[in-house]
C-alpha cells in the first residue's frame, strides 16, 4: 500500500511551492473535520496532504478599512468568541457558534466548509449573505480574489484548481449590525446538528428613520448550494421593519423553498421550518410582536 | 516521519507513519489507551484530548498536526499519584457507569475549567455538548463538574 505523504509549509512561499507540485492526488488539510472522514481512502491512494496548521500567518484576523480578513486557519471557536464579530457581524458569530460541537469548532475553519461545498454547509450561506470574497494563492505565488458564488459551483464542486489554496476570507464589515443567522437541525440534539434549513439575513438600515435600504437573504440546505432569495430581499427595500413585513418575507422564503423542493414528501417539513426561522430572525433583530 | 511534541508534560521525539490520526498514535503506538474511540467521526467526543489548551477530538486530528504543540490526555490529569479533583468529583458524584465516555467527558470538562474556573450550568452543558453518554443521563456528570469547580475554588481560596 502506498504511504500517505505529509507536507508542512510554514509560510506563503513554502505553500506556493507545495501547490506548484500538487497533483490530482494532493489535498489540502485545514481543520480536518471533513477530510479525515475520508482518511482510509486517502491512505489507500497514497494521497499527499498539504497541512496548513503550521502556517501562523493564516491564523490572523486583520482589519483593512471596511474589510475584515479572516485567515484560513482561524477556527469557528475564535470567530464565535471574537467581540468585534459578535457586535458588528452577529450572523457570522452565530453561524460559527452553531457548527458541530466545541471540539469541532476548535479545529474547523471556513475554507474547508466552502471547498467541501455541501448543501448543508452552514458557512457558505452566511459568507454569501455577507458578500465576502476569498483570497486564493496559486503555485506561482500569485494571489487572486473570487466571490463565493464563483467558488462554490454545486454539491462538492468548486472552481478551485488543484494548484490553489484559500488563504483568507474577506468580509466587508456591514455598516450596521442588523444581521442574524439561524438554523433548524435534522436531529433533536442541541449541538452537532446538520441544518435542515439555515437562513442568514443582512440588512442595511439607515437611522434615524430606521428604513431598510438593502437586504441580502440566503437560504442554506434547501437547494444544491446556498442561494439568495431576491423576491424576499426586494420586499424589504425602503420599508420599516414591521410584523407585517416579517410575515410577507417569511411567505416569500417559503415559496422559494416550495419551488426548490417540489412535491418531494421527505422535504415538506422545510416549509414550516423556513417560515418559523424567518419570523424568529425578524423577532431577534427588531423585537417585533409576531 | 519525525514528530516532536509534548505529551502530558513530557517532550517526545518519535518516528511515525504520517498516515496516523492522533488517536492511533496515542492508543496503538504509545499504548496510552485511556483515550477511547467511539464513532471515529467527531460525533461522540469519547476521544477528546486537550491540544494547546482547547478540547479537540483526537479522531479528527492527524498525528503530524500536533508537531511542536502540547497534548494533554486523561493519563496526564493525575499529578504525583493523586487524582485530579475532576476525576475525584466524577467518582464521588456517581458520574461513571460503564466508563467508556468518561475520559472524553473529563477532558472536555478540564478544558472548560482551565478557561472558566467557575462555570455556570449553561456553560457546562455547552462545553460538554460534544460528548455523548449512553448510561448516565448526563445529570450526574454536570453535577460532578460543578463539584470539581467548587473543590478547586475552595482549594485556591
Ligand atoms: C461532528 C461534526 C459536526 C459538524 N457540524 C457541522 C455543522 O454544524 N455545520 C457545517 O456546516 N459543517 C459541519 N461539519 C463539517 C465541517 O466541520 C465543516 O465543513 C468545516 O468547516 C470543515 O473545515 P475544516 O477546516 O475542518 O476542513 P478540512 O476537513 O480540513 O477540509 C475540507 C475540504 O476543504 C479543503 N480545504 C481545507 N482548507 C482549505 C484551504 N485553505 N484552501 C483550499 N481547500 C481547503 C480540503 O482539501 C477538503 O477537501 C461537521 C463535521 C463534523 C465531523
Ligand atoms: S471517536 Fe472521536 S468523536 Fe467519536
Ligand atoms: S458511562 Fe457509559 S457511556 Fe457514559
Amino acid at each position: 500500500m502506498p504511504e500517505l505523504r505529509f507536507e508542512m509549509p510554514s509560510n506563503l512561499p513554502e505553500l506556493a511551492e507545495c501547490l506548484a507540485g500538487a497533483g490530482d492526488d494532493t489535498r489540502l488539510l485545514g481543520g480536518g473535520t471533513d477530510l479525515l472522514l475520508q482518511l482510509p481512502a486517502l491512505r489507500f491512494q497514497g494521497t499527499t496532504l498539504i497541512d496548513l496548521s503550521g502556517m501562523r500567518e493564516l491564523s490572523e484576523m486583520r482589519f483593512e478599512k471596511d474589510v475584515l480578513e479572516i485567515g484560513a486557519n482561524v477556527t469557528y471557536a475564535r470567530i464565535a468568541q471574537d467581540p468585534f464579530i459578535r457586535s458588528r457581524i452577529p450572523c457570522l458569530a452565530a453561524m460559527a457558534a452553531r457548527i458541530g460541537s466545541p471540539q469541532i469548532r476548535n479545529c474547523a475553519c471556513l475554507p474547508g466548509n466552502l471547498v467541501n461545498a455541501s448543501p448543508g454547509g452552514d458557512a457558505i450561506g452566511t459568507i454569501l449573505a455577507l458578500d465576502a470574497r476569498v483570497r486564493l494563492l496559486n503555485g506561482a505565488g500569485a494571489i487572486r480574489e473570487c466571490a463565493i458564488d464563483e467558488l462554490v459551483l454545486g454539491i462538492g464542486k468548486t472552481s478551485l484548481s488543484r494548484n490553489e489554496a484559500i488563504i483568507g476570507v474577506r468580509i466587508p464589515i456591514p455598516a450596521s449590525p442588523w444581521n442574524a443567522y439561524g438554523k433548524i437541525g435534522l436531529t433533536p440534539r442541541r449541538e452537532v446538528i446538520i441544518a435542515n434549513v439555515s437562513l442568514t439575513m443582512v440588512f442595511e438600515i439607515t437611522e434615524p428613520d430606521r428604513r431598510i435600504r438593502a437586504a441580502r437573504m440566503v437560504l442554506g440546505s434547501t437547494s444544491p448550494r446556498a442561494h439568495r432569495v431576491s423576491s424576499a430581499e426586494a420586499l424589504c427595500v425602503d420599508q420599516v421593519p414591521s410584523s407585517e413585513l416579517a410575515r410577507e418575507v417569511a411567505e416569500a422564503l417559503k415559496r422559494d423553498v416550495a419551488g426548490t423542493i417540489g412535491a418531494n414528501p421527505a422535504f415538506q417539513h422545510k416549509l414550516n421550518d423556513v417560515r418559523g426561522l424567518a419570523l424568529d430572525l425578524f423577532h431577534e433583530l427588531f423585537a417585533l410582536e409576531l | 516521519m519525525r514528530l516532536d511534541f509534548t505529551l502530558n508534560g513530557a517532550v517526545l521525539s518519535l518516528d511515525i507513519d504520517p498516515g496516523l490520526r492522533l488517536i492511533d498514535l496515542l492508543r496503538d503506538v504509545l499504548d496510552m489507551t485511556g483515550t477511547k474511540e467511539g464513532c471515529g467521526e467527531g460525533e461522540c467526543g469519547a476521544c477528546t484530548i486537550i491540544l494547546d489548551g482547547v478540547a479537540v477530538d483526537s479522531c479528527m486530528v492527524m498525528a503530524m498536526q500536533v508537531r511542536g504543540r502540547e497534548v494533554l490526555t486523561v493519563e496526564g490529569l493525575e499529578q504525583k499519584g493523586e487524582l485530579d479533583e475532576l476525576q475525584r468529583a466524577f467518582i464521588d458524584s456517581g458520574a461513571i457507569q460503564c466508563g467508556y465516555c468518561t475520559p472524553g467527558m473529563l477532558m472536555s470538562a478540564k478544558a472548560l475549567l482551565m478557561r472558566t474556573p467557575e462555570p455556570t450550568e449553561h456553560e457546562i452543558r455547552s462545553a460538554m455538548a460534544g460528548n455523548l453518554c449512553r448510561c448516565t443521563g448526563y445529570l450526574k456528570i454536570i453535577q460532578a463538574v460543578q463539584k470539581a469547580s467548587q473543590m478547586q475554588s475552595a482549594h485556591h481560596a
